[in-house]
């Protein structure tokens, strides 16, 4: 009877000979651990946009509604802090995959001819998962979400000509408010999978295309995708999963701060993968690190494949890669210790920690008003 | 050469185990993300409704209701009204027709009991009517016609007059079913 539909569906579909092209190529030198990372991603990116879709239908998009309907989420719903923690902490193991694929490929020479156009839409999505995570950052509405994004759009201004443009139409006006969370929103959800969707694509139909770059053969005989690839594959997707489901336990769903408010300062910091573009702004002017490092980054990769041309452009290429990120790590620890040290700056934290369970413990007992979580803060005698 | 039959078999056990073992891992894979947010989908579905106390709002004053019996609509404008996170207050929440007999008042749900449209009273021929549907209900707000679609009569609730001043217990019914069964 199966065997008969699955007939039925092959004779008007051709489904196996998909799934059989799909799951038998060949894998010079036999499966790796190495190969695993681009899988990973695709799996993650999965993830986000199945679990993405299901915080959608809790979220409403308006400053009056952003962080009440994530409160809800968070402390009303069944599971919601599950949910909304499993989409947070995919979205951090994102940028580390994207890390360790990147350092993979340029490592293992990968992005070299004929693959350049290949390595190219690598870099696109990378550009495209750092929009997400920077769209994401600012739609539960909290302070810590708002002043950070404040920074990043000012940034935007700094573009030569069209910034102060671009940056309108980004936020949706001058002020931060309703538009720029519809904007950030249709951002998140819409424009920008899509185009990742689109860009996964072809990715796949290139890497498809041009196979596996095997760095060094191994004495191993060849084998195929199925079923020793995907099982590290599979493995590998487990252990970010299981990290993730821990992750999130361990922190019991994903941090939700006070409700934004202009009239209360928050000392602005990106997610910890911004934090050396940050530090990187102590020591250089704003227009620098929006527009020169960024072009002069987007310049060396397309460079890259050319560059890795000669032995010794591959050299170079992996060391300059080392480099960098060996110096965004630097970074990153010297914005951490610096914080660290700063006592105002951990007294704000803690002053923000504690109006978060404040409004929290108010909304519970009283409900919210038309009028947005901020206003039981502001009317609150405590605070 | 080939393998003996002993490492044969080994091979296949090893390939088996294999397969089974990739099915297993990217099927737990494959529906992690879905999982991850079922409780919270079917939350709505698992929270108990309908037996929470009724409030009495007020609606009117007597006196502003005809005593022949003719039916005057009126909103409801709850005290409070909870919407997920929103706490309302003072806001409009549905609307009633307003017959009265005497001191007597009764009170029914401007929503058809079928579907949930509004309904209307019609003059002419002094009976309420739903344009979606076409059910038609009395003064009474019984079904007055055989194949009317809606399954019972218009719902009422629970009303009093005191110091001449109409309250109700504003209430909403689970529609298309011939029993009244608070929501």
């Amino acid at each position: 009877m199966i065997k008969g539909l699955m007939d039925w569906i092959d004779d008007r579909s051709g489904i196996r000979g998909l799934v059989k092209e799909a799951l038998y190529e060949k894998v010079p030198g036999g499966a790796r651990w190495r190969y695993v990372w681009g899988s990973c991603l695709t799996f993650v990116f999965f993830t986000q946009v199945v679990t993405g879709t299901l915080l959608w239908m809790f979220y409403a998009p308006s400053a009056q509604t952003a962080w009440e309907s994530v409160y809800f989420l968070q402390y009303h719903v069944a599971g919601g802090w599950f949910l909304r923690g499993v989409h947070h902490y995919m979205a951090q193991a994102m940028i580390v995959l994207l890390v360790l694929h990147l350092m993979q490929v340029v490592i293992d020479g990968a992005y070299k001819a004929p693959r350049e156009l290949n390595f190219w839409f690598g870099v696109l999505m990378m550009g495209v998962t750092l929009a997400l995570s920077l769209t994401g950052y600012l739609l539960p509405w909290d302070q810590k979400g708002y002043w950070a994004t404040a920074v990043a759009t000012n940034l935007m201004a700094e573009v030569p000509l069209i910034g102060p443009a671009l940056q309108k139409i980004v936020v949706g006006g001058s002020e931060y408010g309703h538009h720029t969370l519809t904007r950030f929103f249709a951002l998140h959800a819409g424009v920008l999978p899509a185009s990742l969707v689109a860009l996964v694509v072809a990715h796949i139909y290139l890497f498809r295309k041009h196979g596996i770059h095997v760095k060094k053969p191994r004495p191993k005989r060849d084998s195929y995708f199925w079923p020793d690839q995907v099982l590290k594959d599979a493995i590998a997707c487990l252990a970010v999963l299981l990290a993730v489901v821990a992750l999130t336990i361990y922190f019991r769903g994903a941090p939700l701060g006070p409700p934004a408010d202009p009239s209360n300062e928050f000392p602005a910091r990106p997610e910890w993968y911004f934090l050396f573009l940050f530090q990187l702004l102590k020591y250089v002017p704003a227009f620098w690190g929006a527009v020169i490092i960024p072009a002069f980054l987007g310049l060396w990769m397309f460079l890259t494949p050319f560059i890795g041309k000669s032995k010794g452009g591959h050299q170079f290429n992996v060391g300059f890669w080392w480099v960098l990120i060996a110096g965004s790590a630097a970074l990153t620890g010297m914005a951490i210790s610096e914080d660290q040290a700063n006592l105002k700056h951990g007294a704000a934290i803690e002053e923000a920690n504690w109006q978060a369970e404040r409004v929290i413990k108010i909304a519970d007992s009283e409900g919210i008003p038309p009028a947005g979580a901020v206003t039981l803060l502001r009317k609150d005698p405590q605070t | 050469m080939s393998d003996s039959p002993k490492k044969e078999e080994s091979k296949e056990d090893r390939r088996k185990f294999i397969v089974t073992s990739t099915i297993a891992a990217s099927t737990a894979c494959a529906l992690f993300p879905l999982a991850s947010g079922i409780p919270s989908v079917l939350d709505p579905a698992t929270k108990e409704t309908g037996n929470a106390e009724v409030p009495w709002t007020k609606v009117t004053n007597l006196a502003t209701l005809p005593e022949d019996g003719t039916p005057t609509k009126f909103e409801v404008v709850l005290e409070k009204v909870k919407d997920a996170w929103t706490t309302y207050t003072n806001i409009p929440a549905g609307a009633v027709y307003l017959t009265r007999k005497g001191e007597a008042v009764t009170a029914y749900n401007l929503k058809c009991p079928h579907l949930g449209c509004a309904i209307d009273y019609r003059k002419n021929t002094n009976d309420y009517f739903c344009p979606c549907h076409n059910s038609t209900f009395g003064l009474d707000g019984s079904v007055t016609t055989d194949n009317s679609p809606s399954p019972r009569g218009m719902d009422t609730m629970d009303t009093k007059v005191e110091d001449g001043v109409v309250w109700i217990r504003f209430q909403q019914f689970v529609p298309n079913i011939a029993e009244k069964v608070p929501v």
